[in-house]
């Protein structure tokens, strides 16, 4: 379950179409501002060692996606489906010398991750691009986007959006 | 106010090359003492962040009020810009907080 929710979220982040990188063209910014480079890594703690350990990726900016707890899973044995929220961390980092950059390149990746989740989330999105392994991410409850923090002592700035899917083990047995 | 003897010390302690290193600010130099460790942080998400603690002790003083934010030095011969600057204790001491 915990595996399934990272995967098909980082791939998702990760597509060519509807994905963080591909989006970042049509994130609208201020006048002045450049486009924020396109995202170095996109991984999750399934597939990348650094984001495993609770580090950032390597190479940034990135994005890592970091599974939270599992709750209110369903315990009861006469139902043929296991349902629980899943909560899922998609950090964004940034290494910027100039802090303000770092903040103004958070922002907008943050954004463009809550655009590309509300593809992922759309009623038009097709129900196999959400499932995996039988486990479905049926709906997303809620999505927050944290304050950006920076490292007084590094040129760190990171960020995250904390999303909770609805989801559901269809072979629980 | 600090005292003659406290004064010397740190004369004494900044000129020793066994513990400090050259520091040239633009047409300026000072001598200090350089610290480097990843520490890790925690950041508003409550997730660990890995992050390098790159610290220059100075005398306060030895560098003029260029020294803040946004300026650019070499801690012997490695160029960095300064981050933040923060005095120490007595305020006999600047932390000069360095990026890269």
């Amino acid at each position: 379950m915990i595996l399934e929710g990272c995967r098909l979220i980082t791939d998702w982040l990760n597509d060519g179409t509807n994905g963080v990188n591909a989006l970042l063209t049509t994130t609208p910014r201020d006048g002045g501002d450049s486009q924020p480079a396109n995202l170095a890594s996109i991984v999750d703690a399934t597939r990348d060692g650094n984001v495993a350990r609770l580090r950032l990726p390597e190479t940034l900016p990135g994005i890592a996606v970091v599974p939270l707890p599992v709750e209110q899973l369903q315990p009861h044995v006469v139902v043929i489906d296991c349902e629980g929220e899943l909560q899922l961390a998609i950090r964004v980092a940034i290494s910027k010398t100039a802090t303000e950059q770092g903040f103004r390149d958070s922002s907008y990746y943050l954004r463009t991750i809550i655009r590309s989740l509300r593809r992922f989330n759309a009623a038009t999105n097709a129900p196999s691009s959400r499932q995996r392994n039988n486990i479905y991410l049926e709906a997303c409850s809620e999505l927050r986007m944290v304050q950006l923090w920076e490292a007084t002592e590094d040129s760190i700035v990171t960020g995250a959006v904390l999303a909770t899917y609805h989801v559901r083990d269809m072979l629980p047995t | 106010m600090a005292s003659a003897y406290l004064t010397s010390d740190l004369d004494a302690f900044f000129a020793d090359p066994f513990f400090s290193v050259p520091v040239v600010m633009g047409a300026e130099s000072t001598r200090g003492v350089f610290d480097f460790e990843d520490v890790v942080r925690q950041d508003t998400a409550g997730l660990d962040v890995l992050v390098k603690h790159r610290v220059l002790t100075i005398r306060t003083g030895t560098l003029s009020a260029a020294l803040k934010a946004g300026a650019t030095l070499t801690v012997d011969g490695v160029g960095f810009t300064v981050h933040d600057t923060n005095r120490q204790d007595d305020g006999l001491l600047t932390d000069v907080v360095l990026v890269t």
